[in-house]
């Protein structure tokens, strides 16, 4: 696939081929429709993120259409329209538990501990629990848990909504794909 | 709003949805144009104020004694001092923008945090459970996300475009189609 990828910090970024990515398990790997340029990639190609190894590929601003599945995700499959927050969740560390996870104990984040969305295709790790819908089963059982201060938070949507989490996927992640002219 | 890049200009049109008075700071004046269509009725140019002091005191000034809540969603010492200063007392300041400690922790006005029961939050993102409110106020047109994006390009523009991110912004989004 085609990405920009830079070999050293601060030195200009190339275009160039690069091996597709495969599916960890549990991940995805996302056909990149639209990503957003934003300073924080600056910072990352700046060498301001240990998180980053090199050489690397940046952009953690992003929407796609699922093109491949790992082992162990239930909550998606090819074709598939999503987005994803820059924090892929565990969904299972206590931050998760309580709803919060853009602050996941264990997170990971396109763009800066691997390789981001400025590339034809994009890996997602956890992807039931980060990919906006994710697994509607998996969350609602998760997140009506107790949090740890034992008051219950942000029970699972889809499910209290009664609606089908892949149609109402396809519908807001297209509007999160900025509605912008192909 | 201390900062109306990308992150700005889409916290100016969320609050102004929400029914808030937004003051928008920039130094770009096709950002605070932005960020007047996004809803702020108030923008200020920093570059006419004499530092994060006076760029606070004009917040101040705007919002009959500080902001309920303030923003930094660029990540600079100035911006996060203004922010905070921008505050009346109980005010919220929520650090958006990022502070890398590579280049240098900040020096925070704590005697203001404490004077003024002061709240600081940092914003990390969004689970993505939380995604469904939001986008259902896209959909319905409240929110108009696209209206922010002034340039798209593809892959061969990225090295340039990034690079360019630590000078003066045209204002907007730069949206990249990779394919």
């Amino acid at each position: 696939m085609r990405a920009v990828i830079f070999d050293e910090f601060g030195v200009r970024p190339e275009v160039r081929d690069v091996p597709d990515p495969v599916p960890p398990p549990g991940g995805a790997v996302i056909r990149v429709e639209a990503t957003g340029l934003c300073r924080s990639d600056w910072h990352g190609w700046q060498g301001h993120d240990p998180d980053i190894r090199l050489p690397h590929v940046p952009g953690h601003e992003y929407a796609g259409v699922v093109t491949a599945v790992g082992a162990g995700v239930p909550g998606w499959r090819p074709g598939d329209r999503v987005t994803v927050p820059f924090v892929c969740a565990c969904g299972q560390c206590p931050a998760c538990l309580a709803g919060d996870q853009q602050v996941c104990e264990r997170q990971t984040q396109p763009g800066f501990t691997h390789w981001g969305s400025f590339a034809e295709y994009v890996a997602v790790r956890n992807a039931d629990t980060s990919t906006w819908s994710g697994s509607p089963t998996s969350w609602a059982t998760r997140l009506r848990r107790p949090s740890a201060a034992g008051s219950p938070r942000r029970s699972g949507r889809w499910s209290a909504r009664g609606e089908s989490p892949r149609a109402s996927g396809w519908r807001c992640t297209a509007a999160a794909a900025w509605d912008c002219p192909r | 709003m201390h900062g109306c890049g990308g992150v700005g200009l889409s916290a100016v049109m969320i609050a102004a949805a929400c029914g808030a008075q937004v003051v928008a700071v920039d130094i770009a004046p096709g950002a605070l144009e932005l960020a007047r269509r996004c809803g702020a009725t108030v923008c200020l140019d920093a570059r006419a104020l004499a530092g994060p002091g006076a760029v606070a005191a004009a917040v101040r000034d705007a919002t009959d004694g500080g902001a309920h809540l303030s923003l930094d969603t660029l990540g600079s010492h100035a911006t996060c001092a203004a922010s905070i200063e921008s505050l009346r007392r109980r005010g919220r300041h929520v650090q958006v923008g990022l502070l890398p400690a590579a280049q240098g922790r900040p020096a925070l006005p704590m005697d203001l945090v404490i004077a003024y029961e002061l709240e600081l939050r940092g914003s990390h993102g969004m689970a993505a459970h939380a995604y469904p409110e939001l986008l259902r106020l896209v959909t319905a047109g409240v929110l108009r996300p696209a209206e922010l994006v002034t340039r798209t390009i593809d892959l061969a523009e990225v090295p340039d475009a990034l690079a360019a991110m630590d000078g003066p912004a045209p204002g907007g989004m730069c949206l990249i189609r990779p394919a």
